[in-house]
């Protein structure tokens, strides 16, 4: 019986050792030297879908924002209204993640994990001074997130891509409007993520007891902003951890190393790649 | 003016005791450990410096702990009043392995320290350290140098931390 216990902790230890994380392109927009300027642009996002590393796809996986422009009441691809560019209708990323589910070969680092798309519903309709959305503008930002899923999922049935996709915000309010708006038969696996920044300083951050009964089952949060209790109680809850970081230091390394997260959201897709490709060997 | 009187106190503090007391305090070497517990470095690293007098302390630490991770981090540090609360500076030059190559993370530090109980010969340290990277470059990738353009650019770059040295110290 002991011998028999032992084996199983063996065998629940070397699995943890062998799960790297995944390599997930923050704000669609990973290319190196990092420019949040370049954050949410579809050439950005082409970009980033072709890095490869070893003949292979750099990513699996990667963040679409998806900002609701209260002032006309339009669904774009956008971080923020802070940075005056071109707006773009958030049908398009859309259109380059299924013209990239086109290309022949492998879409993913990992030939065995779904291809992940993390769409994340901004919760402001403005620029500061910031306002949230009206009851009626919650309802159309998820509509559109469901229509851009439905784009992409579509492209991945077509070219047989096993994909996921991952609905995500620092607003609880959203995440419900897009639980209440989800179809009965998905076409392609999907779940809801709660992003958490800085509690007492970040003003959208909001504890997950206000995420209420939703189904949530990951967390995004930054590795160097984060208590160990805090990241205790989502072990507890049974979430699912990520890391989002911006520029990687020793301090993001050392994150990685002590949380031992499913997914890095990174801004610096090649260098996480090499680096959590150095870390197995 | 709280800060600056804040500041003044300390100046006060360090320079006072420096230019009275132990104005003719011998020159000494040092060498020892440098340990940590947060994860600006490994937490076991080697160091040893030279003091002049007690005015300016030099050191350097390195990081026997590269086999452990393929990352080395070592730093040059500089210690103005190092008998007293003193003001700290340097560089820490991070060494990240990435398999087929090193990515080079050059930080500058600022800081402040203050001596803990000596036991015998050896000698005690705290310091608080602010590290800003502001140049990275390597392994193939772009090199990039810190931007103030947006937090984003720079956010992450800027890193608080401690440390507490041990060190044997021979006076000469």
């Amino acid at each position: 019986m002991r011998a028999s216990a032992a084996w199983v902790l063996l065998a629940a230890l070397s699995s943890c050792a062998s799960q790297d994380p995944s390599v997930i392109c923050h704000n669609a927009n990973c290319v190196e030297p990092t420019d949040p300027a370049q954050d949410d642009t579809p050439a950005s996002l082409s970009a980033s879908l072709a890095l490869r590393y070893q003949d292979r796809p750099v990513l699996d996986g990667v963040e679409i924002d998806l900002f609701w422009r209260g002032e006309d009441d339009q669904c774009i691809f956008a971080h923020d209204l802070l940075h005056p560019k071109v707006l773009v209708p958030a049908s398009e990323p859309a259109a380059v993640v299924a013209a990239y589910f086109a290309t022949p070969g492998p879409i993913g680092w990992h030939d065995d994990r779904d291809f992940e798309v993390l769409l994340e519903l901004k919760g402001a309709v403005t620029a500061p001074p910031i306002k949230q959305h009206s009851a009626a503008q919650r309802v159309a930002h998820a509509a559109c997130a469901w229509q851009t899923y439905q784009t992409i999922a579509n492209a991945a049935l077509a070219h047989g891509r096993r994909i996921r996709v991952t609905f995500s915000s620092f607003a609880p309010t959203l995440l419900q409007a897009v639980h209440d708006a989800a179809p009965t038969t998905p076409a392609v696996p999907f779940r809801l993520l709660a992003l958490q920044g800085l509690n007492a300083l970040d003003a959208q951050t909001r504890g997950l007891n206000e995420f209420g009964d939703l189904p949530i089952e990951a967390v995004a949060f930054h590795g160097q902003w984060i208590t160990d209790t805090q990241q205790q109680a989502f072990v507890t809850l049974g979430l699912e951890l990520s890391l989002y970081m911006f520029d990687a230091t020793t301090e993001t390394f050392a994150a990685i190393r002590r949380y031992r997260p499913a997914w890095v959201i990174t801004s610096e897709a090649r260098l996480l790649r090499r680096w959590v490709s150095n870390e197995l060997q | 003016m709280r800060a600056m009187r804040f500041v003044c106190g300390l100046l006060c503090i360090s320079i006072i005791p420096t230019v009275t007391s132990e104005a003719a305090h011998a020159d000494s070497i040092h060498g020892g450990l440098n340990l940590r517990a947060d994860s600006g470095a490994h937490p076991l690293r080697l160091v040893g410096g030279y003091q002049i007098a007690n005015q300016v302390d030099l050191s350097l630490t390195v990081d026997p702990l590269f086999w452990a991770d393929g990352q080395s981090d070592i730093d040059a540090l500089v210690y103005v009043w190092p008998k007293r609360f003193s003001l700290l500076t340097g560089l820490r030059t991070s060494v990240i392995g990435l398999g087929d190559g090193h990515q080079f993370q050059h930080k500058v530090l600022l800081g402040v320290g203050a001596p803990l109980p000596q036991v015998g010969k050896f000698r005690t340290r705290w310091s608080f350290e602010l590290a800003t990277v502001v140049y990275r470059h390597g392994a193939g990738l772009p090199a990039k140098a810190i931007s103030f353009a947006s937090g984003r650019d720079f956010i992450d770059l800027l890193n608080f931390g401690m440390f507490v040295t041990v060190e044997y110290d021979h006076a000469r």
